[in-house]
């Protein structure tokens, strides 16, 4: 990664876009994105990061040939016995609202497709379709050839904290019966808030540097924030991101 | 780029009868047409006569029916026929929607190949 925080190439491994102690970051969330967008950012500063590993294989069942019954799985959390069964492997404590997990699934073998919802009931999405996918779509899946087992990409890039979840969908595009293998790689952040104004106005023009991150794809959806970040949101629209680059120092 | 992971193996023991030639769990010979090709890029032929035997590998069309290509192998008595090929430069291809098949002049061959779908 780039000291601007930029990670333009999608299949860039995860692990050269994850963030340092004393990086900064920002999650981008949706409030409007029809005709007049507005968004919701929250920044952050990493003070401890530590590595994020699970492998996730004999929890999964075998999948049929495509096409054939049992060939699918839909959207599920990703359960510590089963996909959607037992506790949610994922999930942060509340005790931890500062906590965040960033990280890529690889998967194998490729032609496993796999769906994300984030959260459950909105199917992460690049298009612009008015119908968000559905497991078994030809759209919008990442695959092994996307962010392959050993090396998961920024294609499957998740960020998660302890409001919100993933569920998981998958397909066999295979013409064979499969048991697929998961690896979740990446890294836990405990952060701090940054909330100063004039440091937040000059991360959005890039004069500090900062990794902004789109939380939930392109998919408007509605999003729970830990109670601790209430103070902390910035909304950024049209008109605040123009008079910044024009040198404007206002916010608000 | 095809890894060892999304190789599998296609096995069967081919007698006097037109057999197929699919992967663990497929329902048929076919190739998937979410697919475009499969290619085969080593084969293992046991022949388990006891006497000379022609092992014909068939392809044929997405209809099922029209024969599109025949290849005949002979075998001798009890021998083994392995032919073994980088990924990159597969013995066989079968584009999607075709099906796969074999048969024996003799009972029986035991066949195996190896393959990745594109």
């Amino acid at each position: 990664m780039n000291g601007s925080g930029y990670i333009r190439d999608i299949l860039t491994p995860i692990r050269q876009a994850l963030l340092a102690e004393n990086m900064n970051f920002a999650l981008i969330f949706p409030v409007r994105i029809r005709n007049d967008w507005k968004f919701e950012l929250f920044f952050f500063r990493v003070m401890r990061r530590y590595v994020l590993h699970r492998t996730y294989d004999s929890e999964l069942s075998e999948l049929s040939a495509y096409g054939q019954t049992g060939y699918s799985v839909d959207f599920k959390y990703v359960g510590e016995t089963a996909m959607g069964s037992g506790d949610d492997v994922l999930s942060i404590w509340h005790e931890y609202p500062f906590r965040i997990l960033h990280f890529g699934i690889g998967i194998r073998p490729s032609e496993i497709w796999l769906y994300k919802a984030i959260p459950s009931g909105y199917p992460q999405t690049g298009w612009g379709y008015k119908i968000l996918p559905s497991v078994g779509n030809k759209r919008d899946y990442i695959d092994g050839y996307l962010s392959p087992y050993d090396e998961p990409t920024v294609a499957s890039e998740t960020i998660l904290y302890y409001k919100l979840t993933v569920y998981l969908g998958l397909v066999n595009s295979s013409g064979r019966k499969v048991r697929p293998s998961l690896k979740f790689f990446g890294a836990g952040y405990d952060c701090i808030p940054i909330t100063s104004r004039e440091i937040i106005n000059r991360m959005i023009v890039g004069a500090i540097p900062c990794r902004f991150i789109t939380v939930g794809g392109l998919t408007e959806f509605p999003y729970a924030i830990p109670g601790e970040w209430k103070n902390n949101s910035v909304e950024v629209d049209k008109k605040l991101v123009e008079s910044l680059m024009l040198g404007g120092g206002r916010y608000g | 780029m095809v890894k060892p992971e999304d190789t599998f193996e296609m096995e069967a023991s081919v007698g006097t009868s037109e057999t197929d030639i699919k992967p663990y769990g497929a329902a048929n010979a076919q190739v998937p047409t979410i697919k475009f090709a499969r290619k085969i890029y080593g084969m293992l032929l046991n022949n388990q006569a006891s006497s000379t035997n022609t092992l014909t590998i068939k392809i044929y069309d997405t209809d099922g029916t029209t024969l599109l290509r025949s290849i005949a192998i002979t075998i001798g008595a009890y021998d083994t026929l392995d032919i073994s090929r980088s990924i990159d430069s597969p013995i066989l291809t079968v584009y999607a929607g075709q099906y796969l098949k074999a048969v024996a002049s003799v009972a029986s061959v035991t066949v195996v190949m190896n393959a990745y779908d594109l």
